[in-house]
């Protein structure tokens, strides 16, 4: 419980921003909440559970860190997080609920960004950004603020999909940023981008090539070397181009 | 020799202490009882879409 004072300033700092503390002990309720909550004062998320069994580790304290999938993307000490590495961690991270009491004439915008329809957030909040009430003014800031990092966030995840010319995971991105911000131009430009991929040939080889990729990779391992060597050359000449070849690349490569 | 034993031990203490490895999905656990948590959260996936620094702590 040493390191509590720690993980309540990144708490303090970043939960806001996305990042949760979520600390989990097996111990009695009643101990948790006396010693940690009431005792060590944490602000951080606390949990009981006996995850012993699906989290092995020697040392205790022991954390990961799970990105927005739920994926491990770091293991090790508590007092080892810092600034910098949060910083990255939530740079392109989609904000999320907004929790925070905001001045009435905001809580229209509020709420419909809470349900996921951000065009119609951003159209509500627009007129408070020149409000002559200082505290309107600053509320409708501080949402506006969310709205365009989540506009953000959409957009960057976009982006990363269409380098990487993974179009099978990008149209449904697309469709729903087409969704979430309707009504704006923002919305309509996904909604066409969404229409231009899923009629596009790359869209279609990339759609095949996800389902093959599928079937053929976890057959692999049951095949001799030269055999596996022989699917992998052809998936990568049927499916040029696409993620999976360069997957099938990879295993390739390793074959040899 | 002893270089070789110390490294197999490292080796050994590596994956014994986090059998969790990089890209791994975090296996989903339900909160028996939770404190400050997410409004609503009920499991270890009700976090999804954000960012979260799992840790297992014991009193000492």
């Amino acid at each position: 419980m040493r390191g509590v004072p720690h993980l309540n300033e990144l708490n303090k700092k970043y939960r806001e921003r996305g990042f949760e503390i979520v600390a989990v002990s097996s111990e009695a309720a009643g101990t948790i909440e006396d010693k940690m909550v009431k005792g060590a004062s944490a602000s951080f998320g606390v949990v009981k559970a006996d995850i012993a069994a699906l989290y092995q580790t020697n040392g205790i304290p022991h954390g990961w860190v799970l990105d927005a999938e739920g994926k491990c993307i770091w293991e090790g000490h508590p007092a080892q997080l810092n600034d910098a590495q949060i910083e990255e961690w939530i740079k392109d991270l989609a904000p999320g609920k907004i929790t925070r009491e905001v001045q009435k004439p905001l809580k229209a915008s509020v709420e419909a960004y809470n349900k996921g329809q951000f065009g119609k957030a951003f159209e509500a909040v627009a007129e408070h950004l020149t409000s002559e009430d200082a505290k309107v003014k600053a509320d409708a800031e501080y949402v506006n603020g969310v709205i365009e990092k989540r506009k953000a966030a959409g957009e960057a995840k976009a982006k990363k999909l269409r380098d990487a010319g993974d179009l099978v995971k990008l149209l449904p991105v697309l469709e729903e940023e087409a969704k979430g911000w309707e009504g704006s131009e923002y919305g309509k430009a996904c909604g066409d981008e969404a229409k231009t991929v899923k009629a596009s040939k790359e869209y279609k080889l990339c759609a095949k090539a996800a389902d093959a990729w599928a079937k053929l990779e976890p057959k692999l391992n049951d095949l001799a070397d030269d055999k596996a060597a022989k699917a992998l050359e052809k998936f990568i000449k049927d499916f040029a181009g696409t993620p999976q070849a360069k997957l099938a690349e990879e295993r390739l490569k390793d074959l040899k | 020799m002893k270089t070789m034993f110390l490294a197999a031990c490292l080796a050994l203490y590596a994956t014994t202490l986090a059998a969790m490895d990089k890209g791994e999905e975090a296996p989903n656990f339900k909160f028996e009882a939770s404190w400050n948590t997410l409004p609503g959260a009920k499991q270890l996936t009700d976090y999804r879409g954000r960012i979260v620094f799992l840790e297992i702590w014991k009193i000492h």
